[in-house]
């Protein structure tokens, strides 16, 4: 499994990440195995230096890979191998929203979830996920998932990056969900929960 | 002959020069100690000019008092103070843990005051009270008074004994209790539990005399009951005894291992501090930290980061790097100055914490950063609602846990407690709460605040800890480290079947 980037400084510029999540694409089709460090890391996007078109949807996954690197230091972006399809299995935790940005019509969530191995299920790309109360009362408000990315973050300051035990895998999201007047506010949504609506 | 001639004069010679050297010292002592007697006279001056003319002046010592006290304000030091008695003995009871008042937590809310936290050993756990308790009356007048001053403050009621009635859920009924105010001392581990079958939480609240070896053996508790990893809590630890947080560090490092240096004005070297006694150098662990981790709580998440030894979980902390002493001037007045600034051992020297905008700096850098670490309080209600809202939302959950209490209903598996729970809230929910989302959001509070209330009663204190993962961001946060993909109090989200709209079940990643 190739790592599209590792040991990005906290709050590295925003080129940095731009190269990086635009490469992404890129390296995922080139099943480039990158080496974990970062100048290896830099060395692997070197070779993939496109140019490659500034869409909507290559925004939408810097944001959501920006996100993600400031929060989990030492996270490794991994290429989505699944595509759009859904994964769904037996035994998985719940996403749960993490972090609320207040747009204009449209707020920002982006939710989180864990598993020990790389193989973890995950919500549709471009689904919809209905946000769920923690307690379990089901609000009735749909998200709909913009981007989804998967990632490995270090679960010990030595993570080593052979040995899967050092490391846990977790799927990112950014959805979105229309505002809903002032009466809630964005924050309302942290710790909610994200439950694949039924299609 | 020559040569001793040379020698006596060179020999000469020498002793002029330090004759010379050796007299313009101590003419440069002489020098400094008539500027010093001079600027004591100008002091001393001063206060007499004062005392002489001053319209409104104050005796001299209030006047001397006042004059030392400005002198250390113009050092911009923010922690120097001059302590009087009273102040000196709070300040030295707070650093070896002497417990103050009752040992009680109260909250009051909506008129009705209740009992959040009993501290172990202190009075009131002596006494009987409990988490959860109403309280009624203490010593016959009702609460609604407040002790005379406010509910939250039970540090300095008036009478060493403290007749107090509560209306206890669990039973039913009232109960009245004698608390007996007496010395005790405050345990520094506030919180201790496990949150899953293998991960143990402790919560550091202060770190006073003994902290360390309180911490050691709340850690070979948790091992005993099956503990494989830990998650040790600073969140709101203010520090403490430089000492004990060095003593607390190193039982995570091997021996021998630098802790923390004191780099004081002298210029002198930094002089290290070092792990003395090494215990579980192995055991996954991880820190929860916070804007109010400080001084020495960040020696110790400090030196742990920085050996590499745990993953901080939470905000930048408060960023105190500087250590202070306390000086006895009189019998009466002590004097507290910041002596000396403290270095990780990666030789970091922490700044305050400073938030411009979205930017925030100084103190220590978690990495996993959460947007709000928190400790969440599970009595709080959204700032938009109203307080008819809150009070129905209160008594709603009131009803329904009380309902639970009475038929006996089991607290496993708590997403069906919270389904049962839920139910009976929704029967109860406002016509105010139009939309699906606000119902869900009331119903949501209501079932909260009546799980909060069935633990308190049950005194359910592991599963009210394991509860707590679900709002407090951190502390899921640093699960999640420790054991990736654990599903929090192994629920599923209940399916409300107080919403038909909500039968039909979203088919989503399922859960155990």
């Amino acid at each position: 499994m190739g790592f599209i980037n590792s040991a990005i400084a906290v709050g590295a510029d925003v080129t940095l990440n731009r190269v990086l999540s635009v490469a992404s694409a890129v390296a995922i089709a080139c099943s480039l195995a990158v080496s974990p460090t970062v100048g290896s890391a830099q060395r692997g996007m070197a070779s993939s230096q496109v140019p490659v078109k500034d869409s909507v949807a290559t925004r939408t996954m810097l944001r959501l890979d920006r996100w993600l690197i400031s929060r989990y230091r030492g996270a490794q972006l991994l290429p989505d191998s699944v595509g759009g399809q859904r994964l769904v299995a037996a035994y998985a935790s719940i996403s749960r929203v993490e972090s609320v940005v207040n747009g204009g019509r449209y707020d920002t969530l982006f939710a989180v979830h864990f598993a020990e191995h790389a193989s973890g299920p995950a919500l549709s790309a471009a689904g919809s996920a209905r946000l769920v109360a923690p307690t379990g009362s089901a609000s009735g408000v749909l998200a709909r998932i913009v981007a989804r990315r998967p990632f490995r973050a270090p679960r010990s300051p030595l993570a080593r990056n052979h040995n899967e035990s050092d490391w846990r895998y977790g799927w990112a999201y950014l959805t979105v969900v229309p505002r809903t007047g002032r009466v809630t506010p964005a924050a309302t949504f942290r710790g909610w929960l994200m439950l694949e609506a039924s299609r | 002959m020559k040569l001793s001639k040379a020698l006596w004069i060179s020999g000469g010679c020498g002793a002029l020069v330090a004759a010379f050297f050796a007299g313009s010292h101590t003419g440069a002592r002489r020098v400094r100690a008539q500027n010093e007697w001079t600027d004591g006279k100008l002091l001393s001056s001063a206060i007499d000019s004062v005392r002489a003319n001053a319209l409104d002046s104050l005796p001299t010592d209030e006047l001397l008092r006042r004059a030392v006290s400005g002198m250390l304000r113009e050092l911009h030091d923010p922690y120097a103070a001059l302590l009087k008695p009273d102040s000196y003995q709070r300040y030295r009871g707070s650093l070896q843990g002497e417990g103050r008042g009752l040992g009680l937590t109260l909250r009051r809310q909506l008129g009705v005051v209740s009992v959040a936290r009993v501290v172990p050993n202190s009075p009131s756990a002596f006494g009987g009270v409990r988490p959860g308790d109403r309280i009624l009356t203490v010593n016959n007048f009702p609460i609604a008074d407040g002790w005379g001053r406010p509910a939250s403050d039970t540090s300095s009621a008036a009478l060493d004994t403290a007749r107090i009635a509560v209306w206890r859920a669990s039973v039913g009924d009232t109960a009245h209790l004698i608390v007996v105010r007496s010395e005790w001392h405050a345990p520094s581990i506030t919180d201790a539990g496990m949150l899953t079958d293998s991960v143990g939480y402790l919560r550091l609240g202060a770190i006073t005399a003994g902290s360390a070896s309180e911490l050691e053996r709340s850690v070979d508790s948790l091992l005993r009951v099956g503990a494989r990893s830990l998650l040790l809590d600073l969140r709101g630890n203010a520090g403490g005894l430089l000492e004990e947080g060095v003593k607390a560090a190193g039982l995570f490092l091997p021996r021998g291992t630098l802790i923390a240096s004191l780099d004081s004005r002298k210029g002198s070297p930094p002089e290290p501090h070092f792990s003395q006694r090494s215990r579980w150098t192995n055991l996954p662990l991880t820190i929860l930290v916070d804007e109010n981790t400080a001084s020495s709580a960040e020696i110790i998440a400090g030196a742990l980061r920085d050996h590499r030894r745990a993953l901080l979980v939470g905000t930048r902390t408060y960023g105190k790097g500087l250590v202070q002493r306390v000086v006895k001037l009189t019998p009466e007045l002590s004097l507290r100055l910041t002596t000396a600034r403290w270095l990780t051992p990666g030789g970091e020297a922490l700044v305050r914490r400073q938030v411009k905008g979205d930017s925030v700096t100084g103190g220590l850098s978690p990495d996993v950063l959460v947007d709000d670490a928190t400790r969440p309080d599970p009595f709080a209600m959204p700032k938009e609602w109203s307080r008819t809202q809150a009070v129905e939302v209160s008594r709603a959950a009131d009803s329904a846990s009380f309902v639970a209490l009475r038929e006996g209903w089991s607290i496993a598996p708590i997403s069906v407690l919270e389904s049962r729970l839920g139910a009976k809230i929704a029967e109860l929910s406002p016509k105010s709460m139009r939309t699906e989302l606000a119902r869900s959001r009331w119903v949501g509070a209501g079932i909260g605040l009546a799980i909060v209330r069935l633990f308190e009663a049950g005194g359910s204190t592991d599963a009210m800890l394991r509860y707590s993962v679900r709002d407090d961001a951190a502390l899921r946060a640093g699960l999640e480290v420790l054991s990736p993909g654990a599903d929090i109090v192994t629920a599923l989200p209940a399916t409300p079947v107080w919403d038909s709209s909500t039968r039909r079940s979203p088919s989503g990643p399922t859960s155990r």
